[in-house]
């Protein structure tokens, strides 16, 4: 844990009044607020700093107590038993939505404790909290219940069939809790979903190739084929050409949010021509391609 | 005193409990920010957009934005999430086609 300069995060002079701190912050916080940066992980790190400077210099209980024991945290503990019950600063309305306990830093916590900015008057809605869930593709081919560990809690929730890579589902109330009785957070799950199968995924459509032999590709006959969730018997034409692409209805990927709808396979024939001809196989071969 | 039936807040007590002046949310009607719903001749929101008028809350009282900036900032955002869920989609294809 080091020391941090609140000043130069706020970008202001030692002595700066009250009212050249809040522009400063005003400023830094339009250009870094969360909510003008949707899903900027820099921006919000940058705004907790900008947040936590303004949080100790806007109040002149905490600057003066920064001033003093800024550079010299550790000896602060003894200042703030002695002040600890004179704190009643008013807050202002401030960005409180999705901040919990860790976005202020050790530095911030070892001088001012968690309950320094337990102050505000208004009703804030809880932070939303965000999680990731990392699932094989064969896990989201049906609707299925898990168990997660958000804060210490357990929650079940349903993951539909169908759920997409980097899809984020809501649950809604699962999220900080609110401040002074305001509703709580939703907890937002983001959805990493790995393919180590065969098929390529693309919305609720699979593809795979299956390779045949020339013969077959030739003459047409039956060859098995994987799906997602068995094998089916597939029906080759005749004189099929390297590339085709067949379609198996219904035998996609579920569809998300549409129980017992899917999605299609297309198949597509990789013909292998043969190898390692005997005499015989050649004679017959060259007879053929004089036939053309 | 919430409608539960309807999930509709009477915009006086969401005003009173935000401590926001019932202009302010008449204004963000008028730049068509958020829907005013009227019922039983009492001007309600949607409790469903509770947390879009909070944000809104935040940009003109914490971050000193005014009403036209708010509805300028409003459509960018509204463009930047679009793009970012496009930028989601083309990565998902780009793996597919990539791994193919």
């Amino acid at each position: 844990m080091s020391y941090i300069d609140y000043y130069k995060i706020l970008g202001v002079p030692k002595n700066a009044s009250e009212k050249d701190i809040k522009k400063a912050y005003r400023k830094l916080a339009r250009q870094y607020h969360p909510d003008l940066n949707p899903n900027d992980k820099e921006a919000e790190k940058r705004f907790k700093e900008i947040n936590e400077a303004h949080e100790v210099l806007s109040h002149p209980e905490n600057r003066k107590k920064y001033d003093e024991y800024g550079k010299d945290w550790k000896h602060a503990e003894e200042f703030e038993k002695t002040k600890q019950q004179q704190y009643q600063g008013s807050r202002q309305q401030q960005y409180q939505g999705n901040f919990g306990e860790s976005d202020f830093s050790d530095f911030f916590e070892s001088m001012f404790g968690g309950g320094s900015r337990q102050h505000s008057r208004t009703m804030f809605r809880g932070q939303d909290f965000n999680a990731e869930l990392q699932l094989d593709l064969k896990d989201v081919f049906t609707t299925h219940k898990s168990t997660l560990t958000v804060n210490n809690k357990n929650i079940r929730i349903t993951i539909p069939a169908g759920v997409e890579n980097g899809q984020i589902i809501k649950i809604k109330g699962h999220g900080g809790k609110g401040v002074n009785n305001g509703p709580n957070g939703d907890l937002y799950i983001k959805f990493n979903i790995v393919n180590n199968t065969n098929f390529k995924r693309d919305k609720e459509n699979l593809y795979t190739t299956v390779n045949l032999d020339l013969y077959k590709a030739l003459l047409g006959g039956d060859v098995m084929v994987d799906t997602f969730d068995g094998k089916v018997k597939l029906k080759v034409k005749p004189e099929t050409q390297n590339g085709t692409q067949v379609k198996l209805k219904g035998k996609g990927f579920p569809i998300y949010r549409k129980e017992g709808h899917f999605g299609d396979l297309y198949v597509t024939y990789n013909i292998k021509t043969p190898t390692n001809l005997t005499e015989k196989e050649k004679n017959l071969f060259t007879e053929l391609s004089k036939l053309r | 005193m919430i409608m539960e039936r309807d999930n509709l807040i009477p915009i006086q007590e969401f005003c009173a409990h935000y401590q926001v002046p019932e202009t302010f949310i008449s204004s963000l009607n008028k730049y068509e920010l958020i829907e005013i719903i009227t019922t039983e001749n009492t001007q309600c929101i949607s409790v469903t957009q509770i947390k879009n008028i909070e944000k809104l809350i935040r940009f003109h009282f914490e971050l000193d934005i005014n009403l036209e900036g708010i509805h300028a900032v409003s459509n960018l955002l509204d463009k930047v999430e679009s793009l970012q869920s496009e930028i989601k989609k083309l990565h998902n294809k780009i793996d597919f086609y990539e791994n193919k």
